[in-house]
């Protein structure tokens, strides 16, 4: 059963898109990690990591794949939290703080600085 | 009769530039006013393609729809965009461009040393964040503090190189 609480070793996963407008040296910029309605991302929930990966692909068009571990999140400053949908029990959101919600521009680089590229297409 | 770029056919790909023939006394107003003055501005002092290029991608925000990001992003609003193009007629140098998903226009400079800056463009303010040998800032910033920012950031290094 998913945890409420999102654990230090999870792995949470980020899709990228339209890739043409956010990519730059073969890495995301950092304004791909900005997002008034905080930073929507999926829980790794014990699943295998091609299970994440497929079930974005399907749920998204021409994409990008990274991933950062939960503890990163919360040693560069953010707050992960999870968000539950009734379509997707794995969606969880990255916030400023426990009460902001949008990154500053500084906890955005220092997110694009930490995470792996993961799928590429 | 004066010669301007058609900046639909501009490609990050395919760097073709089809010329047009263009009445001078279009309105300044205009995009394509505007693109002549930004040439005529830069052509000696820096890349009138990179300038292009960049404002091509602002004008391709123009399109985005609803959900453009598959996150519920909303659209850009027509004033955003025409604010980050006159911002963007007046730098010193081309930053890379990209739209976020809170509606503003993020300008980027990156060196190679890893050094930051980067201009956040709202509709009513902008945030500057800029990471110089470590030492990071982030505040507010206004339109007319730009140009100078950008020559300061690539200033230093010039003076540690000299």
């Amino acid at each position: 059963m998913l945890q409420p609480e999102i654990s230090d070793p999870e792995l949470l996963y980020k899709a990228i898109k339209p890739l043409e407008h956010f990519w730059k040296d073969g890495y995301p910029s950092s304004a791909a990690f900005k997002d008034s309605k905080g930073l929507s991302v999926d829980r790794d929930g014990g699943r295998p990591k091609q299970e994440i990966i497929d079930n974005l692909k399907s749920r998204f068009e021409t994409i990008a794949i990274v991933s950062v571990l939960a503890k990163t999140c919360r040693e560069i400053g953010t707050y992960p939290v999870s968000r539950p949908l009734e379509a997707n029990i794995y969606h969880a959101e990255i916030h400023r703080s426990e009460t902001e919600i949008s990154l500053t521009s500084s906890l955005a680089k220092k997110l694009r600085d930490s995470v792996i590229i993961e799928s590429l297409e | 009769m004066c010669e301007v770029l058609e900046l639909e056919n501009i490609s990050t790909k395919s760097p073709v530039i089809e010329s047009k023939y263009f009445i001078p006394n279009a309105p300044l107003h205009s995009f394509a006013g505007k693109a002549i003055l930004y040439l005529a501005h830069n052509i000696s002092t820096q890349l009138p393609y990179a300038g292009l290029k960049n404002l091509a991608k602002l004008e391709s925000f123009r399109h985005f729809q609803v959900n453009w990001d598959g996150n519920g992003a909303l659209p850009f609003m027509e004033a955003q965009i025409e604010k980050a193009k006159l911002i963007l007629f007046n730098l010193p140098k081309q930053p890379e461009i990209f739209p976020t998903a809170r509606q503003s226009v993020q300008f980027e400079y990156e060196k190679e040393n890893g050094d930051y800056l980067e201009f956040e463009i709202f509709e009513d303010s902008i945030s500057c964040l800029q990471i110089v040998s470590g030492r990071e800032t982030e505040h507010q910033i206004d339109e007319s503090e730009i140009f100078s920012v950008v020559n300061n950031f690539y200033a230093s290094a010039r003076n540690l190189r000299s």
